[in-house]
């Protein structure tokens, strides 16, 4: 049994009793890592009892995982079983995989969840990054003036609030990746792992790069018409 | 000696709601290497807008104004140029970048000159001729008025333009240091050969100046050149 179903078995150790679905096990193993989206837990038993507990897999064999020879090649062997078993799906390890995210991800709505949820939270933080960056060059804006009376141009100005924007870039996706990784260990007591591989985070970070670029679009319209006439006002 | 900046027949009028109201009318004035000009004249006499022309800050509704041999028109890049090359500004408020120490002021306007090698040197060098060698890492908070606008000076210079142009330089400033910034504004066009224009209220500027120019209602005035 996986030590997720703790949140609804309560807690238990290898050789307790639990009832599933009105029939009496004995624990006698534990699992971690398999939490469940629902509030089922996930139990790993013989097939024989899974097939008495369910009318819907009794005297049926929905799946069959084949476990290939050292050095074999998955695919071949992937390929093979297609070819003598035609009506059946066949896949391998990494396809099966892809099928599963892509089930949770797509068909159930999670995936929907969570894009409206980074959605709004990219526009929140561009809309944050661009008012902290229109604010400063409004607040700047004699500085500015006084880069383009001494013969600067809207690029040079540009190229500041550029910079300012990754700053703003690089130390949110600092703040936020620490953020990520101090509460892994609070995610892992509700059986969520927060997974941030080097490629993900790399993604992530390139996307908050044009995020704040895109935010400074705001500053840069402002700045492209100060007047260095600006200077001699007092 | 030959003319740095040279202004012709400028007239400059803006438009304020149904309103024209003509700031400059016909005004010529030249500023040639090697001399002070003093340009005095009451709030509103069009002394500011004069010198932001003749900076290729603005550009004239009429007239010609060439600056180090080059004739302005009115092309934004063109003026944007002319101020890069051939100009250094010196404000009132010293205008100074506050984030950045005196060497990076100085650093920053070679930059945006498009100097980039040798830069740092070059910085060092106009910060000691201004007498702040001591200073360099300094941020504008940490200087007194006159330590800033000697920055702004050293800015001014950096890229070594020919003409030097400043809106009341001393206005900010107490006597004994009004009086060491105006010194080296005389050094600057004696031994530098640049040509600089005042634009002030002080009359201590007087003592330092090669012609005092007035100006009155968008004209100078005739008789006020000394």
């Amino acid at each position: 049994m996986d030590r997720s179903a703790e949140r609804r078995f309560g807690p238990f150790a290898v050789g307790d009793y639990r009832e599933i679905l009105g029939r009496r096990f004995k624990i006698i193993g534990t699992t971690t890592g398999a939490a469940s989206f629902t509030t089922a837990p996930i139990v790993f038993m013989d097939y024989g009892n899974a097939q008495e507990l369910s009318d819907v897999i009794r005297n049926k064999a929905s799946y069959v995982l084949v476990k290939v020879a050292p050095g074999a090649d998955p695919q071949a062997v992937a390929a093979a079983i297609r070819r003598v078993a035609p009506y059946n799906d066949v896949y391998t390890r990494d396809e099966w995989a892809r099928r599963s995210r892509s089930y949770w991800i797509v068909s159930t709505g999670l995936g929907m969840n969570m894009g409206v949820t980074v959605f709004l939270g990219i526009l929140v933080g561009i809309v944050v990054v661009a008012q902290t960056l229109y604010t400063s060059a409004v607040e700047h804006v004699k500085e500015f003036g006084t880069v383009k009376a001494i013969g600067g141009s809207n690029w040079d100005i540009y190229r500041i609030l550029g910079e300012q924007a990754l700053i703003a870039a690089v130390v949110g996706f600092a703040v936020g990746g620490l953020m990520s990784w101090a509460i892994r260990p609070l995610m892992a007591r509700l059986y969520l792992n927060v997974l941030v591989s080097p490629s993900f985070a790399l993604a992530v970070f390139a996307g908050t790069v044009l995020m704040c670029l895109g935010a400074a679009m705001l500053s840069f319209r402002r700045v492209a018409g100060i007047d260095p006439a600006l200077v001699f006002r007092t | 000696m030959r003319n740095v900046i040279e202004a012709r027949d400028v007239t400059k009028a803006f438009e304020e709601g149904s309103q024209r109201v003509e700031v400059l009318r016909g005004v010529s004035l030249d500023v040639r290497a090697g001399e002070v000009v003093a340009l005095e004249g009451p709030s509103g006499s069009g002394k500011t807008t004069l010198l932001s022309i003749m900076g290729c800050i603005l550009t004239p509704s009429s007239g010609h104004v060439e600056v180090d041999g080059a004739v302005v028109d009115g092309d934004p890049d063109r003026l944007r140029h002319v101020r890069r090359r051939s100009i250094g500004f010196v404000f009132q408020q010293y205008n100074l970048f506050p984030a950045l120490t005196a060497l990076e002021n100085v650093e920053y306007a070679l930059s945006v000159k498009g100097v980039r090698r040798g830069a740092r040197s070059q910085a060092i060098d106009v910060l000691e001729q201004v007498g702040l060698g001591d200073r360099l890492h300094f941020l504008p908070r940490d200087l007194s008025g006159g330590q800033k606008q000697r920055v702004a000076i050293a800015r001014a210079l950096a890229g070594s333009p020919p003409a030097i142009l400043a809106d009341e330089p001393t206005a900010n400033l107490d006597t004994t240091a009004g009086r060491q910034v105006l010194r080296m504004f005389r050094d600057l066009a004696r031994q530098e050969g640049k040509g600089l224009l005042i634009v002030t209220h002080d009359p201590s500027v007087r003592e330092v100046a090669d012609r005092v120019v007035g100006i009155r209602d968008g004209q100078l005035v005739k008789g006020a050149e000394s």
